[in-house]
C-alpha cells in the first residue's frame, strides 16, 4: 500500500507495508488492521485479493504533517535503521512528536527517540523551545516533562480558555496541542493568582 | 525623609498609571505579568547578578540558600529599601515592567509565597493517555529466562490462524510470532531444539541482503513455496545453525522494526556478542546501530579484560575503530591460529597461561 501526503509545497507518495503499519501503529491498526471493518480496510483487502488491480491501495495523510518527519517515523516503522538519522534538529523532533501523537506510535519509536532527545535537553529551559512539553509528553519522557511543567506552572498563563506562556516579557501561544488535563493540573494556580491580582 | 518616600511613591503611581492607560482595566494578563515581573524586581533589587536570571531560579536559589520564611523577609526588606532609595532601581524599569504601585508589591509577595509553595513538577503516569507512559518494561534477565514459549513483553502478539506444516522432528518445538501478520516462517534447527518463527518476507529481504538472496524468485525456497499451491500452511525457510534462539529472535524481532519491544539494559556479553554474529552473518550490522549504545557499549570498558575477547568481533561490526585497533594488535602478539580458529594465550592466574578459543572472530579478521 502507499500513504499520499500533499502540502503547499510537495506531493510525497510513500510506498509502505500495512503489517507493519498495523504492528506500530495502534491508528493504522484500527483503520486497515485484519479486525477492522472500516471503509479502507474493506478497500485494502480488495486491493491484495484482487490480481487485476494496477494500483497500490492508498491512503492520505493529514496535509499538516511534515514530509520529512513521516518519512522518519515510517522508516522507524519498518526498522528500516540506515535510512533514519542520528540526530534531528529541535524543529524536525517536534514534527516527528505530532507524527507520532497522531498515529500513536511514540513507544515504536524507541530507542530512536532517546538519540534524537539527548542532545536537545540542554535546550529545555532555553526560550523559543517550550514545545519540549509536547515532547517529552509523546515520548514519555518523565524528567524533561517534570522539569517543563514545572517552568510553566510558574510562566504559564491561561488567557481566554487558552494557555500562554510569558516568555521574555511576551506572550506566546503553544503550537501544539497540550492535552487539557495536562494544562488543568499546573495552571489553577495561575488562575488563582490572576483573580487575586485583579 | 517621609516626605521624600512620599514623593518618590506618587511618583511611581504617576508612571504606572500613564502606562497603563494604554491597556484596558480589566486585562488578567496584565495583572499576571506584572506580577511576575514585579517579583523580578524584588529579586533584582536583592542581588544585580539575579538580573540575568529568570525570577524562579533566583527564588529557587534563595529558598534553598536562606529557607522559605527568611527569603520573604529577606525580600520584604528588599521592598523597604527600594521604597528608601528608588534611585538605586532605573525607574525605566518599572515603567516597562511593573503594573503595581510599591504597596501592591507586599500583595505579590503574598501571592508568591504561596505560589512557591505549589510549584512541583507533574508525574507523567498521572497521565494515562501518553502513548508511551504505559509500556511495560523488562530486564534481560528476565527476557532470556523465561520458560516455554519464547515471548516478548508485548501480550498482543498473535499466532497465525493459519495452520503450520508439520516438522518432522523429534526436537523439542517452540514457535515465536515475531510478526502479528507474518507470510512465511523460519525454522531453527539447531541441535536441542527447533523453533518456528512467523515473519514478514519484505522485513527479511529489506533489511538482509543474505535474505533477498534466499527468497529470491528463481531460489529454490521460493520455488518450493509456488508448487506449493494449499493456501492452508505457510511458506518455510530452514536454517540449521547453531544460534540460541532467544538470540535469533532478538535479531528477528530487530529486522522488523519491533525492537521497542525488547528490553533496554545492558546485554549479557555472550548474548551481545551472539546477536553481533547474527548480523555479521546475515549481513545487517546497520540494523545494531540504535541498539549500540543500550545493549553492547557498556562492555567497551572491559575490552582488556580476559574472558571479553570476543568483543573484538563487536568492535568490527559496529565500526568502533579505537577498539578494533587495540585487539588487533594485542592478538597479533598473544594470539595463534588453529583450524582458522583464533586461540588467545591469557594469563588467568600468575604463572598459569590459559588458551581462550575466539569462536566467534570473523575469518576475515584472522587472516589479516
Amino acid at each position: 500500500m502507499e500513504i499520499g501526503l500533499t502540502t503547499s509545497t510537495i506531493n510525497a507518495t510513500y510506498r509502505v507495508s500495512s503489517h507493519q503499519l498495523c504492528s506500530g501503529s495502534s491508528f493504522f491498526k484500527a483503520l486497515i488492521g485484519p479486525e477492522s471493518s472500516s471503509l479502507e480496510a474493506n478497500e485494502l483487502r480488495r486491493h491484495q485479493s484482487s490480481t487485476s488491480e494496477s494500483s497500490l491501495f492508498r491512503v492520505t495523510a493529514k496535509e499538516e504533517h511534515d514530509p520529512i518527519a513521516l518519512a522518519v517515523v515510517l522508516y522507524v516503522l519498518h526498522g528500516r535503521a540506515e535510512h533514519i538519522p542520528e540526530s534531528v534538529t529541535f524543529e524536525n523532533l517536534f514534527e516527528i512528536a505530532v507524527i507520532c501523537a497522531y498515529y500513536d506510535c511514540a513507544a515504536t519509536m524507541r530507542p530512536w527517540d532517546e538519540i534524537w532527545m539527548s542532545p536537545l535537553r540542554t535546550l529545555t529551559s532555553v526560550p523559543g523551545y517550550e514545545n519540549w512539553l509536547f515532547i517529552s509528553w509523546v515520548f514519555g519522557d518523565q524528567s524533561t516533562f517534570g522539569q517543563m511543567t514545572e517552568n510553566f506552572s510558574k510562566s504559564g498563563v491561561m488567557v481566554d480558555g487558552e494557555f500562554r506562556v510569558i516568555v521574555d516579557g511576551v506572550l506566546k501561544k503553544l503550537t501544539c496541542h497540550i492535552p487539557q488535563e495536562i494544562i488543568g493540573s499546573f495552571t489553577p494556580n495561575n488562575r488563582k493568582y490572576i483573580s487575586k491580582c485583579s | 525623609m517621609a516626605d521624600q518616600r512620599t514623593r518618590i511613591g506618587e511618583e511611581i503611581v504617576r508612571i504606572c498609571r500613564n502606562f497603563y492607560s494604554k491597556y484596558e482595566d480589566d486585562n488578567p494578563v496584565k495583572c499576571a505579568y506584572g506580577v511576575k515581573q514585579c517579583d523580578y524586581i524584588i529579586f533584582a533589587g536583592l542581588h544585580k547578578g539575579f538580573k540575568s536570571m529568570n525570577l524562579f531560579d533566583a527564588a529557587a536559589v534563595l529558598q534553598e540558600n536562606l529557607g522559605l520564611e527568611a527569603m520573604i523577609q529577606t525580600a520584604k526588606s528588599v521592598v523597604e529599601a527600594v521604597r528608601s532609595n528608588i534611585q538605586d532601581l532605573r525607574i525605566s524599569e518599572y515603567i516597562h515592567t511593573s503594573c503595581y504601585t510599591t504597596g501592591s508589591i507586599f500583595q505579590s509577595l503574598e501571592s508568591m509565597e504561596s505560589k512557591l509553595q505549589l510549584i512541583k513538577p507533574l508525574n507523567l503516569t498521572s497521565f494515562s493517555r501518553n502513548p508511551a507512559s504505559s509500556h511495560a518494561e523488562s530486564t534481560w534477565s528476565t527476557f532470556l529466562h523465561e520458560k516455554g514459549t519464547l515471548q516478548t513483553s508485548n501480550s498482543t502478539h498473535q499466532k497465525p490462524k493459519r495452520k503450520k506444516k508439520s516438522i518432522k522432528s523429534a526436537n523439542k518445538m517452540f514457535s515465536q510470532a515475531v510478526c502479528m501478520y507474518g507470510d512465511m516462517e523460519i525454522v531453527l534447527r539447531s541441535c536441542k531444539i527447533s523453533t518456528i518463527y512467523s515473519v514478514s518476507s519484505h522485513q527479511l529481504r529489506a533489511g538482509s541482503t543474505i535474505f533477498r538472496e534466499l527468497l529470491r524468485e528463481e531460489s529454490a525456497f521460493q520455488k518450493h513455496s509456488q508448487n506449493d499451491t494449499s493456501q492452508a500452511t505457510l511458506c518455510q525457510l530452514e536454517i540449521r545453525k547453531d544460534f540460541d534462539p532467544k538470540v535469533f529472535a532478538i535479531f528477528l524481532y530487530i529486522l522488523h522494526g519491533r525492537g521497542h519491544n525488547l528490553p533496554h539494559d545492558t546485554m549479557p556479553f555472550e548474548t551481545a556478542i551472539i546477536l553481533v554474529a547474527i548480523c555479521d552473518e546475515y549481513n545487517c550490522s546497520a540494523l545494531l546501530q540504535p541498539w549500540h549504545g543500550r545493549w553492547i557499549h557498556n562492555w567497551r570498558q572491559y575490552s582488556d579484560s580476559s574472558g571479553y575477547e570476543d568483543r573484538l568481533l563487536a568492535a568490527w561490526v559496529t565500526g568502533d575503530d579505537k577498539i578494533f585497533q587495540a585487539l588487533t594488535k594485542t592478538f597479533a602478539e598473544t594470539g595463534i591460529v588453529q583450524d582458522k580458529v583464533l586461540i588467545i594465550i591469557v594469563e588467568e592466574e600468575p604463572g598459569k597461561d590459559v588458551q581462550k578459543l575466539c569462536k566467534f572472530i570473523h575469518q576475515e579478521i584472522i587472516g589479516i
